[in-house]
């Protein structure tokens, strides 16, 4: 898993890639509530087109993540979900909760 | 030139079955009416860097015997969620002990427009999963953990826990079935 924050301005954009599971969702974790906690930029974007799988430590990061974004006054985006993503999501009902796009073009608009 | 023993030469009545990994293979040793056949085994340490290579051959072998895409990633949350639990819990992040896993081909008992079943057993020598998680209704607020039973038993037919002397055991199933596979059982109804 690779989790990199592209900044620009009152955005920051994570590109993350490969799997989140076990072995990397702190590490995910770590990285969005860091950037968030410091730069507190308005929107957070966290890009998920390169990710194949993500387990229920990597969405309880996410969970994580939302509330953060929340407590902070900032708008906590997701976009590019793969079928895999899309499922798990559905599946805790989070779906719904999550502002989600298709693409990049939508989560900037 | 190299003599053949005759035990080990071809014949029109039993044909010599080579090895392979594709599909056609498993197919072949596909179980008949009531048969249970083994058809992965795994040992591996409670290291969470090894999840995706467990990922990797559950996947391949799910696809193998005929789940669709949304059923093989129903089985791959599954095994990747449990085995997470083991390490996790049982293990309390220790990364050197052991877990095994074995995957089961079944064909006895199938519903009705089923074409195969995978079972799936994980055993481990940790801590058991406390009564109250196992029974825990679903999370209902939005907060992090707790998603991966849940996950589990919504993904999969089967979800049985269980404790042997020292050893604690999960046994979940899956069907497949003629008709493409939910990726979650209430999409079955």
């Amino acid at each position: 898993m690779k989790i990199d924050p592209r900044r620009m301005d009152k955005v920051t954009i994570f590109d993350v890639s490969g799997d989140i599971d076990l072995a990397n969702s702190p590490e995910m974790r770590k990285t969005l509530l860091t950037e968030m906690r410091e730069h507190k930029t308005p929107r957070v974007i966290v890009n998920l087109t390169k990710v194949r799988y993500i387990d229920s430590s990597g969405v309880a990061s996410l969970v994580e993540g939302l509330k953060t974004s929340r407590d902070l006054g900032l708008r906590f985006i997701l976009f590019g979900l793969s079928p895999a993503a899309r499922e798990v999501l559905q599946l805790s009902r989070l779906l719904k909760i999550f502002e989600v796009y298709d693409d990049e073009e939508h989560a900037l608009a | 030139m190299k003599k053949v023993p005759s035990a080990a030469r071809p014949t029109a009545s039993a044909p010599v079955r080579r090895a392979s990994a594709g599909a056609t293979d498993l197919s072949l040793r596909a179980p008949k009416a009531g048969e249970r056949v083994a058809l992965l085994r795994l040992k591996f340490a409670s290291n969470p860097q090894l999840l995706g290579v467990v990922r990797s051959a559950v996947c391949a072998l799910s696809e193998s015997i005929g789940f669709s895409p949304e059923g093989s990633r129903a089985v791959i949350r599954s095994v990747d969620e449990a085995l997470a639990n083991v390490m996790r819990h049982a293990y309390g992040g220790q990364r050197d002990l052991p877990i095994h896993l074995t995957c089961w081909s079944v064909a006895s008992k199938l519903p009705e427009g089923a074409k195969a079943a995978l079972e799936i057993v994980i055993m481990d020598r940790g801590i058991p999963m406390p009564q109250e998680k196992l029974h825990a209704p679903p999370p209902r607020e939005l907060r992090p953990g707790g998603l991966g039973l849940e996950w589990m038993r919504k993904s999969m037919d089967v979800v049985e826990h269980s404790r042997k002397g020292k050893t604690n055991s999960l046994r979940m199933l899956k069907y497949a079935m003629q008709a493409g596979d939910p990726a979650t059982k209430e999409q079955h109804s």
